[in-house]
Formats: C-alpha cells, sequence, structure tokens
C-alpha cells in the first residue's frame, strides 16, 4: 500500500515536471548578396512570434516585428553600416510577406556604399531565448550556402570574393548536443534506460541501441521519401518514456502479467477516443503504440529495440524544423550527420555518467533500497511518458 | 506431416510466447510508422503532360501556351516559326516568376490596383457561367417587357414661348395681377384663332428667347425651358395654347406648333440591346448573389461610429 501511495506521488511530481518539457524556438533567414544590396528574407513561426511579444493579434505582432528586426537584423560592410531602404508605396523599410499559414514572413533590402568586407548580423531573440537557432542560407556570387545563426554566433563576415564557406560540423555537432540536454524527455528517457542495465553486456546493447537509432534515422532522412508528423513524433516518444517505465516495473515483478496488459489495453482504449475524435493517424501510431508495449513487456529481452526506436524517432528531430529552409537533401542530410553525432556523444556521456555513479556507489559500498529507487524511477518515467503523450497527441 | 499437425505442433511449441510478442512488435511498427511519417512531396523533375514549363514546380499548362502564341503571333499554332514560340514562352515565364513574386509580396493586401483587377477577376468569373447561357426570343422579350421605358425613342417639341414681362424698366407700371388678365385675355384670342403676330403687337408679349426656332428634342427643351415650362409644354399636343404661367421674368404662354411624344420601340428593330441588356442585368445578378453569399460567410466588424 505505501508503495502504491508513493508511485501516485511520483506520479503527480513527475506531471508537474512536465512543464519543463520545451517548445524549439527557431527562424529561417535568406541573405542574398548582389552588389551593394543584400536582401534578407526572414521567417518566423507564428508561435515563436507569439511567445516572443505576447500578442495574439496578427496585426498587432507583425507591425511590432517590422520594428524588432529591423533593430536586430544589420548589415555592416567597410563603407559603415548599410541602412535598410524604403521600398516605397506605404511599406516603409520592412516588406511584411504571404508565406503560409503558420510563419510570419518579412523582406528588407540593405544597400551599401562599399560592398566590401560585407558582415551580416543577426542578433534577433537570443536574448529573450537564449536557445534560439536561425537556420540561415547565404545567396552569393552564384552559390548557396548553409548557416547558423546562434546565441554565440550572431555575425557571419563574407569574403569579398571567394565563396562562402560552410558551416562546420562542429556547429551542427553542438546543436545535437543543445538538444539533449534541453529537452527533459530525451535525457530523462536515457537515464531511466540505465535502470535495464543489469550487466556489462547490457551497457553495450544500450550504446549501441542509441547509435543504431540515430545512424538509422539518418539513413531514412537520406532517402528522402518519408517526413516526419510533428508533434505527433514527439508524442508517440511520451509513449515509449512510459512504456520504459512500464518495463522496469515488469522486470522487478517477473510473475505479475499485469503491466503487460494494462498499459496495452489503455493504449486502445486511447486509440478509440482518437478514432471517435477522428484523428486516423493519430489512431494508427497509438495502435502501433499498444502492440509494441505489448511485444515489447511479453518479450523484455528486446529492450534495447525500444531504447533504439526512441533515437530513431528523435534522428528526426533537426529535418522536422528544416521544411521552411529550403535546403537542399544533401544539406540536410550533413547536417543532420553532425547533429545526431552531437546526439549520439552526449547521450553516451549521459549513460557513461549514470553508469559511473552507480559503479562508485557500489564500489563504496553504499546500500541503496534497490526496489524503491527502480519503483519511484519507474513511476516517474509513467508519469513524465503519459502526460507527455496526452499533452502533445493530436 | 499434415498443415493441421503442423499447425498444432506449432501451437505447442514452448516458444510460442516468441510467436506473438514477435508480432505485436512487427505489427506496431508498421501501425506506429503509418501514424508517425508521411511520404515527402516528390519534387516534379520533369514536365508533366500538359504543360509546356514548370516554374518552382508550378506548371504552365499547354493550351495556355498555344492560346497566347496564336494571340501574339495572329497565327495558327503550327505555323509559328520557333522563334516565335521561344519568345512567347519566355514571355510567360516571366509573366509566371512575376505573379508568383506578386503573391509573396502579398500585392492583394498592398496594391490598390491589384485589389480592383482581382475584384473585377471574381466578378466575371461569377458572371462567366451565367453569360455562358444562350437567352431565348422568350426571355427576352419578357426582360423587354418588364423594362419597355429603357426602349422609347426620344421624343421633339417645335413650339413658341411668349413672355409678357413684369417689373422691368420698359414695363415698370406692369404689376403681375394686370399682366396676368392681359395673358389670360391673350390665351382666349390665340385659342380663338387670333394670330401670334397680332396677339403679340396688341398685347406687348416678345418671345422669351428659351425655345429654339425650329424643332427640339425634348431633353433640350426641358435644358431650355426650365422645369416648370417644361411640365406645361410636355402635356400640349400640336396647335394647343397653355394657360399662363407665372415665373420669375412674367407671364408666359407657350404655343405648340408640333409635338411628337416619346414611342417604345418595337422589339425586333431593339432586339440587340435587349440582348446586351439582359446580359449585362444577369451578369449584375450573379455578382450581388455571391456578394451576398460571401457576406453570409464573412465575420466583419465595424469600428464605433462607422456604418456602411
Amino acid at each position: 500500500m505505501k508503495r502504491l501511495a508513493l508511485m501516485a506521488l511520483c506520479l503527480l511530481a513527475a506531471s508537474a515536471g512536465g512543464a519543463i518539457a520545451q517548445e524549439r524556438s527557431v527562424s529561417y533567414s535568406t541573405w542574398i548578396v548582389a552588389g551593394n544590396m543584400v536582401t534578407l528574407r526572414y521567417l518566423l513561426p507564428v508561435s515563436v512570434a507569439q511567445r516572443l511579444l505576447g500578442v495574439e493579434v496578427p496585426v498587432l505582432t507583425i507591425g511590432k516585428l517590422e520594428d524588432y528586426l529591423l533593430q536586430h537584423q544589420t548589415v555592416g560592410s567597410a563603407g559603415g553600416d548599410c541602412p535598410a531602404i524604403d521600398q516605397g508605396f506605404d511599406l516603409g523599410r520592412v516588406d511584411p510577406l504571404a508565406v503560409g499559414p503558420d510563419l510570419y514572413g518579412f523582406e528588407i533590402f540593405y544597400r551599401c556604399k562599399d560592398p566590401r568586407q560585407l558582415r551580416l548580423r543577426n542578433t534577433a531573440l537570443f536574448n529573450a531565448v537564449p536557445g534560439h537557432v536561425d537556420f540561415a542560407r547565404v545567396q552569393m556570387n552564384g552559390h548557396s550556402v548553409a548557416q547558423l545563426f546562434t546565441a554565440r554566433h550572431q555575425e557571419l563576415a563574407l569574403p569579398d570574393t571567394q565563396a562562402v564557406p560552410t558551416t562546420s560540423l562542429a556547429a551542427y555537432l553542438g546543436l545535437g548536443f543543445g538538444h539533449v540536454l534541453t529537452s527533459a524527455d530525451r535525457w530523462i528517457f536515457l537515464l531511466g534506460a540505465v535502470l535495464l542495465v543489469r550487466r556489462r553486456q547490457d551497457a553495450a546493447y544500450l550504446v549501441a541501441a542509441v547509435a543504431s537509432g540515430y545512424v538509422l534515422s539518418v539513413l531514412v532522412v537520406a532517402t528522402g521519401r518519408v517526413l516526419p508528423r510533428v508533434p505527433r513524433t514527439e508524442a508517440f516518444m511520451g509513449l515509449l518514456v512510459a512504456l520504459l517505465g512500464a518495463m522496469i516495473t515488469r522486470r522487478e515483478l517477473p510473475t505479475d502479467s499485469g503491466p503487460a496488459l494494462r498499459w496495452p489495453a489503455l493504449l486502445l482504449l486511447l486509440v478509440l477516443l482518437a478514432a471517435l475524435v477522428r484523428a486516423p493517424a493519430a489512431a494508427w501510431a497509438l495502435l502501433g503504440g499498444a502492440a509494441l508495449s505489448a511485444g515489447f513487456l511479453s518479450w523484455q529481452v528486446l529492450w534495447p529495440c525500444l531504447i533504439a526506436m526512441f533515437t530513431f524517432l528523435d534522428g528526426f528531430a533537426l529535418p522536422a524544423v528544416l521544411g521552411p529552409a529550403q535546403l537542399s537533401q544533401r544539406t540536410q542530410v550533413r547536417m543532420l550527420m553532425g547533429f545526431d553525432l552531437g546526439a549520439t556523444l552526449i547521450a553516451m556521456l549521459l549513460i557513461g555518467l549514470a553508469i559511473g555513479a552507480w559503479l562508485l556507489i557500489r564500489a563504496r559500498r553504499v546500500v541503496l533500497p534497490r526496489a524503491i529507487v527502480n519503483d519511484v524511477c519507474a513511476a516517474t518515467l509513467c508519469g513524465l511518458g503519459s502526460f507527455w503523450l496526452l499533452m502533445r497527441l493530436q | 506431416m499434415s498443415q493441421v499437425s503442423r499447425v498444432r505442433a506449432l501451437l505447442s511449441r514452448p516458444q510460442r510466447t516468441r510467436v506473438l510478442p514477435a508480432l505485436a512488435i512487427a505489427g506496431g511498427l508498421v501501425a506506429a510508422g503509418l501514424g508517425l511519417f508521411r511520404a515527402a512531396p516528390k519534387p516534379l523533375l520533369a514536365v508533366p503532360p500538359g504543360y509546356v514549363a514548370l516554374v518552382n514546380q508550378k506548371g504552365l499548362l499547354f493550351n495556355d501556351f498555344r492560346a497566347q502564341v496564336e494571340l501574339e503571333t495572329t497565327k495558327r499554332f503550327a505555323d509559328a516559326t520557333a522563334v516565335e514560340r521561344s519568345r512567347v514562352l519566355r514571355e510567360m515565364i516571366n509573366e509566371e516568376l512575376l505573379v508568383q513574386r506578386a503573391v509573396v509580396l502579398d500585392l492583394p493586401e498592398t496594391a490598390n490596383e491589384v485589389r480592383a483587377t482581382m475584384a473585377v477577376g471574381v466578378n466575371g468569373q461569377v458572371a462567366a457561367p451565367v453569360l455562358a447561357y444562350e437567352p431565348t426570343d422568350a426571355e427576352l422579350r419578357a426582360f423587354y417587357d418588364k423594362s419597355r421605358q429603357n426602349y422609347s425613342t426620344p421624343g421633339s417639341m417645335t413650339l413658341h414661348d411668349l413672355v409678357l414681362g413684369v417689373g422691368g424698366y420698359e414695363n415698370a407700371n406692369q404689376t403681375a395681377a394686370q399682366a396676368q388678365i392681359d395673358a389670360a385675355e391673350a390665351v382666349y384670342q390665340l385659342r380663338s384663332g387670333a394670330s401670334l403676330d397680332y396677339v403679340m403687337a396688341h398685347f406687348g408679349f416678345m418671345p422669351s428667347g428659351r425655345a429654339a426656332a425650329g424643332e427640339e428634342l425634348d431633353f433640350a427643351v426641358k435644358l431650355h425651358l426650365g422645369a416648370q415650362l417644361y411640365a406645361v409644354a410636355s402635356t400640349l399636343r400640336d396647335g394647343e395654347v397653355s394657360d399662363p404661367i407665372l415665373d420669375t421674368d412674367g407671364v408666359h404662354i407657350i404655343v405648340m406648333e408640333r409635338h411628337q411624344f416619346p414611342q417604345v420601340a418595337d422589339f425586333s428593330t431593339v432586339r440587340d440591346r435587349v440582348y446586351l441588356d439582359y446580359r449585362s442585368a444577369e451578369s449584375n445578378r450573379a455578382t450581388s448573389q455571391n456578394l451576398r453569399l460571401l457576406r453570409s460567410q464573412a465575420s466583419i466588424l465595424l469600428a464605433p461610429g462607422q456604418s456602411e
């Protein structure tokens, strides 16, 4: 009874902790350099703009964003700052573009007195959201190159005659690092997975599963045949977190077949609900989740596949936000390789730290109440996973 | 081993517990894949049949190209030279690029000319099905009967407008009452057969200068006489003399020499006009019907103090 009460408490605490899961803050910019003119096209997701400005009315949001962008998107050259030019009619210096219902678009023209030693500065949003990323594309001298603007890299110097250098793989590696560290569901899942490690061999399986999931996602993205349905994939990752919790519980209670039945049954109930609200894709995803849960909970030795599935889905986190950037398939794969490598390395670091800490505790001969620790962790995973699943399901 | 015994053996195998989980996982992967992923849109790398070019993945129809070539060269498509075709295609691609740019710049929201053109375009599209229908003679005649007044020939008048001045330097002692008595006598004599010259000389009437010497169309008469005198003149028939009419410059008498009243034209003579008016009326009806529908579906909020 005490155990149940503790688990319920953990569920509540876990649900509150779900608020940590933050929405990604991204924007897209295209810089076109032609002679002494620099054209900037800037795209900002509506949700990011509304979060930034706290205004729900599009007209007011656009008006405020125009002033904000003029202050935070600038171009400098050997002849000093390049002013944004008035575009005539009653447009002013920032022309709002029609780029679809989910994005705000703006265009600014800068005229430089001296087009040498151009410097593109993008400081928009980094003060408000330090983790913000701007996926930029620079077109110059007939070449188009993908670049990144981040809080640590807000200025880009353009060479006068040579081609603009491409962003280093390390930049995308850093993105992958940051992505795992700032996504609560990712690192909680990875740390939870460590609880399934019982032998040295299991640790190797875990690491291999993490890496193989990310590698597989790169391969699938490289084919260019499928796109993830966001945020449904995020909801499914919540389901996998909960399933991990259920697997840990099942392992602790090998004779109790309850988790193997109850969790899939609960998911089937959700399938019915999703079917009732006429969301066929969500119903398919949940049905798949129910079948996977039944399979994994009955055949626990396949737990590395669950880990691989999680990291495989996480591998689509970057392609899911790259659509409006209109980058070539090749560029996207290159970016994803860096990103996934970074995510893999940080995941391994987290796993290594957790295993190292456990080995240290064992070496010090500290006795932990293993059963209750496992129960608390499993309950936390189930609570958080269920919360993320329900909050993100559409 | 028979089929049945094979199934029995499979079911009685101790590993059977592995079969179902494996099936569940495989089925789960497929179902989850269907729900979590969608096919990426494939970019068109070749121009599909029926199109002449793709501009940013947007197709230019071959039929439009053919029509444009024939319009610009005034030749049949087959007779147009390769150079002419290339020139027209280049122009069409340029136009498509500009249109795409206009859409991105949201010109319908910012440029009045574009808004006006779009409004005309929508009205034209709404009216197109109505205009495609050829009305029968019976329908045209019914329309003509409902709006006969629009098909009348204009009337004309030949008249004399005489005035007996009041209060002028040449007739300073003449009062309005005296002038009206004289005018009534003059009218009596004119109606009795006295000549116009005699009456003018005897009573001191002068031509008012408002009426032309010869025949004038109705609208011109109205313009010259003014509303008050025209209202009287329009009721007079050939040879009739009006009652005295007091105006600002004196007392008037109108003598109608010849009055041709407006006449409604026969349907057969104005059929072409009726046809055009019918189409125009139908087109207007379709556009107002469309606007009513759009308004019924729209959410329109007016600022305080504003009305439409």
